[in-house]
């Protein structure tokens, strides 16, 4: 996005920043309630039943959690590279954020609603980093105008930040 | 993002710019995340009362949001408009969670507040208090 267009809106913010920013805002209701209910069941149901947390497959959980928490790390180092004007480096970052998400078990564990829910972004997340990755190799992104990798970052990094609450809440407690 | 809108980008008003300290930061970040998480684990294993498990598993969680919300999401650079909308929707989650507590017979403040008063009366011996009425007369 170009500065004029930017100084052209009300709040100083580009458009796609605001926009990006509402959806993550309408996520964090969505996945609050969701863990608003959780948290009613599992104190107060009686036929709420909470498996052992030898059942929980634990040690599987926690690769998972470095896994996103590494994938956050590469995709705003890709955001850094396409900064600096860098393609190259950009590309490889993108490359080993989509190749850190779809080895982690994370693409296919279905177990609860929640789970499901943030599977179903990941899912998102992925096609819209393929996106990125194709646009930024055709050359659409440059140090001025990158507005699609910083709003794809965001989400991807609220992906993760959701999986931080997930991971004690269903988990470990 | 443009680098005009981002205040931490501001050298940069054509082509590229040197981002080498952000990426440190990114990297020292992500440090951070690893040890917080393997944390987690370590505490959920250490068999501590429930609800000191739960206390501490969900302090960690928040200071992990706290730097992946600030360093990864930019939301330290960016002005009063989105951080006060993050602010009004993690308020209303609050809400959502903590308000509904008491109906589920989950009092932690009333509690605490019952404690520290029996506390300072030296009532230590009967609490929680009964509520059950003195035998009656006959």
């Amino acid at each position: 996005m170009s500065s004029a267009a930017i100084a052209e809106t009300n709040t100083g913010i580009s458009n796609a920043k605001l926009g990006i920013w509402s959806f993550l805002a309408s996520e964090i209701m969505l996945f609050g309630g969701l863990i608003s209910a959780y948290v009613i069941l599992r104190s107060g149901s009686a036929h709420m039943v909470v498996p052992p947390r030898s059942m929980m497959g634990v040690p599987l959980a926690t690769f998972n959690t470095f896994a996103l928490i590494t994938s956050s790390v590469t995709m705003v180092l890709a955001l850094a590279a396409i900064q600096e004007g860098n393609i190259e480096r950009f590309k490889r970052w993108m490359l080993c954020t989509m190749g850190i998400t779809i080895s982690s078990n994370l693409f296919g564990s279905f177990y609860y609603t929640l789970t499901g829910l943030h599977v179903l972004h990941v899912t998102g997340g992925l096609f819209l980093m393929a996106y990125i990755f194709v646009a930024g190799s055709r050359g659409d992104f440059t140090p001025d105008s990158h507005d699609r990798v910083e709003c794809a970052g965001l989400y991807w990094h609220f992906v993760d930040l959701v999986w931080v609450i997930l991971f004690p809440i269903l988990y470990l407690l | 993002m443009s680098a005009k809108v981002t205040p931490h980008e501001a050298p940069a008003k054509h082509g590229a710019i040197d981002k080498s300290a952000e990426v440190r930061t990114y990297l020292i970040i992500f440090g951070c995340l690893a040890a917080l998480t393997l944390m987690t684990v370590g505490v959920a294993y250490m068999n501590l009362p429930h609800a000191a498990g739960v206390v501490i598993a969900l302090v960690i969680a928040a200071v992990k949001v706290f730097l992946i919300a600030s360093f990864f999401m930019h939301l330290r650079a960016e002005g009063r408009l989105i951080n006060y909308g993050v602010a009004v929707c993690v308020a209303l989650v609050m809400i959502l969670i903590v308000f509904v507590l008491p109906d589920l017979g989950v009092h932690p403040l009333e509690d605490a507040a019952r404690h520290a008063l029996h506390e300072l009366e030296g009532q230590h011996q009967h609490y929680p208090p009964t509520a059950e009425a003195p035998p009656a007369a006959h």
